[in-house]
């Protein structure tokens, strides 16, 4: 009687366990499955923001290394000219140097007497504006204009947007100083 | 059930301190990551503007007391509106006769209790001589 008794209640608990079992498994798969979409968005946002930073450090670098080059050219050249979409500089010793802005490229050819003898280029990344102006009298700026954010380069890409812009000066010697 | 509802309230609270935690340092650490970038993005923009000043200052493009013309252009504040710029005339030695420095700096606050963030150049402009009566 007594293990009749033991065997009924035992089932009983049983029963009851496993139904508790059930809302407990059902809490933890819920909990799980907030933490782990927590953390795929949070890992998804780190993720997009340093491939956005990895991009924007590699513009600033290539915009330094064309800063370097341009002052080098500027701070040699006697006289500096603008253009349509770019700016000629003529160095002391006949040779002249061109800089032309071609959609999100910077080329930059050195020229003597007619023959190009060196050609360089300075890529950004696509949608980027390139334009040059004169400041004063002795000082140029070359404006580099960023695309929109989210920007793709396709066909039909959008413009328009927050578009964020660096200045690189360089400044060129007045011509009556120079011997 | 005495036994099972005294098991629940330990992994309530086991999971409940777990969560506290997570949530607690999960933030701290965005907000780590967050600062870190920020510095190195003002780092390398500051040093773009100070080389822009320091051609400025070389073309003698800044008109009357530097001191006050030199500004912050646009483009630089659009991504650190919180910098600014200072400009101090320090003595040349006699040995550079002829030439004048000028340290140009850049600053931006850093949160509280930090210092502020600052990237500095020192530039090498020829003095030019001031008329005489």
């Amino acid at each position: 009687m007594k293990a009749i008794q033991r065997t009924a209640g035992r089932s009983e608990t049983c029963r009851h366990r496993m139904g508790g079992a059930f809302a407990y498994v059902m809490a933890y798969m819920t909990l799980s499955a907030m933490l782990l979409g927590l953390s795929g968005s949070v890992l998804h946002s780190i993720l997009r923001t340093s491939d956005t930073d990895r991009r924007m450090f590699r513009e600033i670098h290539v915009t330094e290394a064309a800063a370097e080059v341009l002052r080098d050219d500027g701070g040699r050249c006697v006289v500096a000219k603008l253009t349509d979409n770019g700016l000629v500089m003529e160095l002391a010793d006949s040779q002249g140097v061109a800089w032309t802005a071609e959609q999100h490229q910077l080329l930059r050819e050195v020229v003597q007497s007619g023959q190009i003898q060196s050609r360089g280029q300075f890529r950004f990344q696509p949608g980027t504006e390139l334009t040059f102006r004169k400041e004063s009298e002795r000082l140029y700026v070359l404006r580099i204009t960023a695309p929109p954010v989210g920007y793709l380069p396709t066909a039909s890409a959008k413009t328009d947007g927050v578009r964020k812009s660096i200045d690189v000066f360089l400044a060129v010697p007045v011509p009556e100083l120079i011997p | 059930m005495k036994l099972r509802s005294g098991f629940m309230l330990v992994e309530m609270l086991v999971a409940l301190i777990l969560l506290a935690t997570v949530a607690t340092m999960v933030p701290l650490l965005l907000k780590t990551v967050y600062q870190q970038r920020q510095q190195e993005r003002f780092f390398r923009f500051a040093q773009i503007e100070l080389a822009n000043i320091a051609v400025r200052l070389k073309a003698n493009d800044l008109k009357g007391d530097v001191s006050d013309d030199v500004k912050l252009s646009v483009w630089f504040r659009q991504y650190c509106p919180d910098a600014s710029v200072q400009l101090t005339r320090s003595k040349t030695p006699e040995i550079y006769e002829g030439l004048q420095s000028y340290r140009v700096s850049i600053s931006r606050p850093d949160g509280e209790e930090r210092p502020d963030l600052t990237q500095a150049l020192t530039v090498w402009v020829e003095s030019v001589e001031e008329p005489t009566e």
